[in-house]
């Protein structure tokens, strides 16, 4: 059964073009929603369990058993809760995209160098200060390493979502596959890859834009 | 540095030993939904009941796209396949409009053959093929098909993804007979009877052997143009198994025409709904049947 692949993936491609097109817009969709959450839960925790060190082993540790549960295990047991579809889906990438989210922004801020932190609170700095303009800066480089994690795993694990009705790219893939279609299985998981590699470059730009000119290598 | 050498390649050593010591026994697969879970313990309680072979059940390894080469390479050595996926997805062949199931079942046996040098045994007894299934609590007066067209614009119809793909699926219904779903999703097999439950979605194409449409208070209706076919659930091996163990062929024959449509899906019930093992569901069968000693 073995085929010229590249003619028959390139007909597959312009003959699915708008469902790619659906997929891909549906699996932005997933991704995004779910790592703006898993950023707005993470990161403030991230900076509480710096301040309070004791708790931070303990959350930490709660999203790392979370990371452990198989992902189609865990969009299984919430269908009972949420039903099949978007929100099943997005809550179970939120919860993926926790972990490297918050153990980098804790790494990150604790690891700065102390004494930068005393010049600081020498020159009269409050407490929000040293966090905003020291700590936080000084950290970025991890944060935001800790973000482009989430982002890949979570559009590689986004592709799972079709399986509780919440589509994306992954329909593609699992259609491809029930049928044994390889040319419908690429035709999902191409554009999957390329959408991971695309936002990991994305974020790096963000990255080096928002590092501070003193951090940056001359 | 050479140290490491030599236990790495001891360790692939040991890893290509491991992977030769299946030859002496028969391996049966299956797919990841519930009867597909129930028939290859079937086939292997039968089979270590009447012969002395030794068997492994490895279930719920794939979709046939999985199962399929996991068979050419020798991987496993048996499983079940409908005549219809064999025939659509695996040979890439169309049922004609009015083949009868049989006619069918003689085309993939061909195919099989000639392709993969795989044999299709005799059907076990059950036809298993889609019908359209609501529920009961939302007293629509419809029996057949053609009763669900003038709501079907109402309605969501949720289904299995192959369903989207296959030449007697989704596009292809709705064109037969006219209906005009507001919106179509897709989603695994077994969650598909919970999502038509709890109203997730409102019409789902069931199997008809699927034991939760009579105890989820599901409709079966009729498919009054004949549009999706029979399909025959048969066991399929290698003819090279066949040739190592040459009393496999007659003693799982021994099963053909044994599982009804009303058994299967009264399995299918009990490992869905009440929760019990496979294994024992397949034992349990057999045993009632009197096909195996207790």
């Amino acid at each position: 059964m073995i085929e010229p692949l590249h003619l028959f993936f390139i007909n597959t491609v312009m003959t699915r073009s708008d469902d790619i097109w659906e997929g891909m817009v549906e699996h932005l969709f997933l991704s995004f929603t779910a790592i703006f959450i898993a950023i707005i839960i993470a990161l403030p925790l991230g900076i509480f369990v710096s301040r309070q060190r004791k708790l931070a082993d303990l959350f930490i540790g709660i999203t790392s058993v979370f990371q452990t549960i198989p992902s189609l295990a865990f969009f299984g047991f919430l269908i009972p809760i949420f039903g099949t579809g978007t929100v099943t889906a997005i809550t179970a990438l939120t919860v993926y995209s926790l972990l490297p989210i918050l153990r980098n922004t804790y790494t990150g801020i604790i690891t700065v160098d102390q004494a930068v932190i005393e010049a600081g609170r020498g020159m009269g700095m409050t407490e929000n200060q040293i966090l905003t303009k020291i700590e936080l800066p000084l950290s970025l480089p991890f944060i935001m390493a800790g973000i482009r994690t989430a982002t890949v795993l979570t559009v590689g694990v986004a592709t799972l979502a079709t399986f509780v009705g919440a589509g994306g790219l992954g329909e593609l893939i699992y259609r491809g596959l029930s049928t044994w279609n390889n040319q419908l299985v690429l035709a999902g998981a191409i554009p999957a890859a390329f959408l991971a590699l695309f936002f990991d470059f994305i974020l790096k730009r963000i990255e080096l834009r928002a590092t501070p000119k003193g951090l940056k290598r001359q | 540095m050479k140290k490491l050498m030599i236990m790495l390649l001891m360790t692939f050593l040991f890893i290509s030993g491991c992977s030769n010591g299946d030859d002496e026994k028969i391996v049966i697969s299956g797919k990841m939904w519930t009867e597909q879970y129930i028939l290859p313990h079937i086939l292997a309680e039968y089979i270590k009941a009447h012969t002395d072979y030794e068997v492994e059940v490895q279930d719920g390894l794939g979709e046939v796209s999985i199962l399929t080469p996991a068979m050419e390479k020798g991987d496993i050595d048996m499983y079940v396949e409908y005549t219809g996926t064999g025939l659509e997805a695996v040979l890439k062949e169309k049922a004609e409009p009015g083949e009868s199931a049989d006619e069918i079942f003689e085309r993939v046996k061909e195919g099989y053959k000639e392709e993969y040098d795989i044999v299709w045994l005799e059907p076990l007894g059950f036809e298993n093929t889609y019908t359209l299934s609501f529920s009961k609590d939302k007293d629509l007066k419809a029996e057949t098909f053609s009763d669900l067209v003038p709501y079907s614009q109402n309605m969501t119809f949720g289904a299995p993804h192959q369903f989207y793909e296959r030449e007697d699926g989704y596009d292809a219904m709705v064109e037969a007979y006219g209906f005009k779903f507001e919106n179509s999703e897709s989603f695994d097999p077994n969650i598909m009877y919970e999502a038509v439950k709890d109203g997730n979605v409102d019409v789902i194409p069931a199997f008809t052997t699927d034991g939760r449409i009579a105890r989820y208070n599901l409709t079966a209706l009729k498919d009054d143009k004949g549009f999706f076919p029979p399909y025959y659930a048969a066991p399929i091996v290698r003819q090279e198994v066949l040739d190592q163990f040459p009393e496999l062929k007659d003693v799982v024959n021994e099963l053909a025409g044994n599982i009804s449509e009303e058994e299967m899906s009264e399995m299918n019930a009990k490992v869905d709904i009440d929760k019990q093992e496979p294994k024992e569901v397949a034992r349990e069968f057999l045993e009632s049947k009197g096909l195996i000693d207790k």
